[in-house]
């Protein structure tokens, strides 16, 4: 049986049939009143799935302290700020001291 | 029959060396404008180009020409500042080196220029201005081909023709020692072989430089009567050109090293010899089509100055280190 052609349960048009804990009529009954709604039913899975990762990421970065990362003006002063961290480092390995040639100068000019 | 190997800058537009070149600057500081930035951009994709068509060439087998739209001063002034630039900063690269090769070859004459111009008057003052700033680069210009020139087999009324032959002759007249050809129907153009080129050490050619000790009458401002030097450049063209000169040290050991033209916008260093890098310059004098700029001896560079008039005596007329 090959079934790398079935689509995923949660994004199936069927909606929630055949999902994990639904069989029988009751599951038949929901797939045809889903039919009719299936892309809001779509959608709220994508937009919590969505929600979710938002959610983690946004705790990520409360942990990370990044947050405050903001009020930093010079990234050496905040070795522990993971932003400042970063773009310490990042500059250390690619940018090197600018070159400056030495001014000119200017003479005065006599016009006889 | 000679034969010579023809390629138009542009076409090494997308050369692998634009973006190798490109990536060794950077333009950093907010205080640019948008119109700078785009310059900047231009001028390092151009030096690449010409650092491409300078790799391809191959004078032991024909002798290559570079067509080049657009002007040559500053294409040869940015890549002599690139070259400066790369030996300060990263001088032991293969870049810095190929860079090197290539702004000493065109500032120490081994790259003949010529220019080619439509008879037309403004089209003719700006050849002018940028032949006085190819001369002081260091460019060794073979000549001026004015073409087309206007036919009478082509219907062109006797009244153009005369002002297009007057208008070259004029041109002839401004650029002293600069052979200006026009072009005839069916022939090739032939410039002298002994082309023009930069500092010549006696004094002749379309750019020169001497040295003297300073006599009282040569610059009446100084009053300096040991230690004193003039310098003394000649550039055809000069005086059609917005002129400022300067000093600038690439040794911080000496007050300067370089005296600095700069020829509507176009900046040509000229390098000083010994004595003079142990001097101070005060002023100078633009007249006609020369520059003469007057030094007095660094006391902290000649503490005795008996010494600066012996070593003066050692260094002839010549502007340029040999």
């Amino acid at each position: 049986m090959d079934d790398s052609d079935e689509r995923p349960w949660w994004l199936s048009r069927d909606g929630d049939a055949g999902g994990p804990g639904e069989t029988g009529d009751a599951a038949d009954h929901e797939s045809n009143a889903q039919d009719r709604s299936a892309g809001s039913t779509q959608g709220w899975d994508l937009t919590s799935m969505l929600g979710m990762l938002g959610s983690l990421a946004g705790q990520w970065w409360e942990s990370s302290g990044a947050g405050t990362h903001a009020d930093h003006d010079d990234p050496a002063d905040h070795p522990d700020c993971v932003i400042c961290m970063g773009l310490t480092r990042l500059s250390a390995s690619t940018a090197s001291e600018p070159v400056v040639l030495p001014a000119v100068r200017w003479l005065p000019i006599r016009r006889p | 029959m000679p034969t010579a190997h023809v390629v138009d800058l542009g076409d090494f537009s997308d050369h692998p060396l634009v973006g190798e070149f490109s990536e060794s600057f950077s333009v950093t500081g907010a205080s640019r404008v948008s119109g700078d930035l785009a310059r900047a951009t231009a001028s390092v994709r151009r030096t690449a180009m010409m650092l491409a068509a300078f790799d391809v060439a191959d004078p032991r087998v024909d002798p290559t020409v570079v067509v080049v739209d657009g002007s040559v001063p500053e294409l040869v002034s940015d890549a002599c500042s690139f070259s400066a630039l790369l030996q300060v900063s990263a001088a032991e690269t293969s870049l810095a080196q190929r860079v090197k090769a290539m702004s000493d070859a065109l500032a120490g004459g081994d790259i003949e220029w010529i220019v080619v111009t439509p008879p037309e008057r403004a089209a003719m003052e700006s050849v002018t201005v940028q032949v006085a700033q190819g001369c002081a680069l260091g460019l060794r210009v073979a000549g001026v081909l004015v073409a087309p020139m206007p036919r009478k087999r082509d219907g062109w009324p006797k009244k153009i023709r005369r002002s297009a032959r007057g208008l070259v002759e004029q041109l002839q007249d401004r650029l002293f020692d600069i052979p200006v050809q026009r072009s005839r129907a069916g022939k090739v153009p032939v410039f002298a072989s002994h082309a023009a080129r930069g500092i010549e050490a006696t004094g002749a050619g379309p750019l020169s430089a001497t040295i003297s000790p300073e006599a009282g009458s040569s610059s009446g401002s100084s009053s300096e009567s040991d230690g004193g030097h003039v310098l003394s450049v000649t550039i055809p063209g000069l005086q059609h050109c917005d002129v400022e000169v300067g000093v600038w040290s690439q040794d911080p050991s000496y007050p300067s090293t370089h005296v600095v033209v700069r020829l509507d916008g176009v900046v040509a260093r000229i390098e000083l010899n010994s004595t003079l890098r142990r001097c101070v310059a005060v002023e100078a004098v633009v007249a006609g089509d020369s520059i003469a700029v007057s030094f007095r001896a660094d006391p902290a560079q000649w503490p005795d100055p008996r010494a600066s008039r012996g070593a003066s005596d050692q260094t002839g007329e010549s502007g340029k280190e040999a």
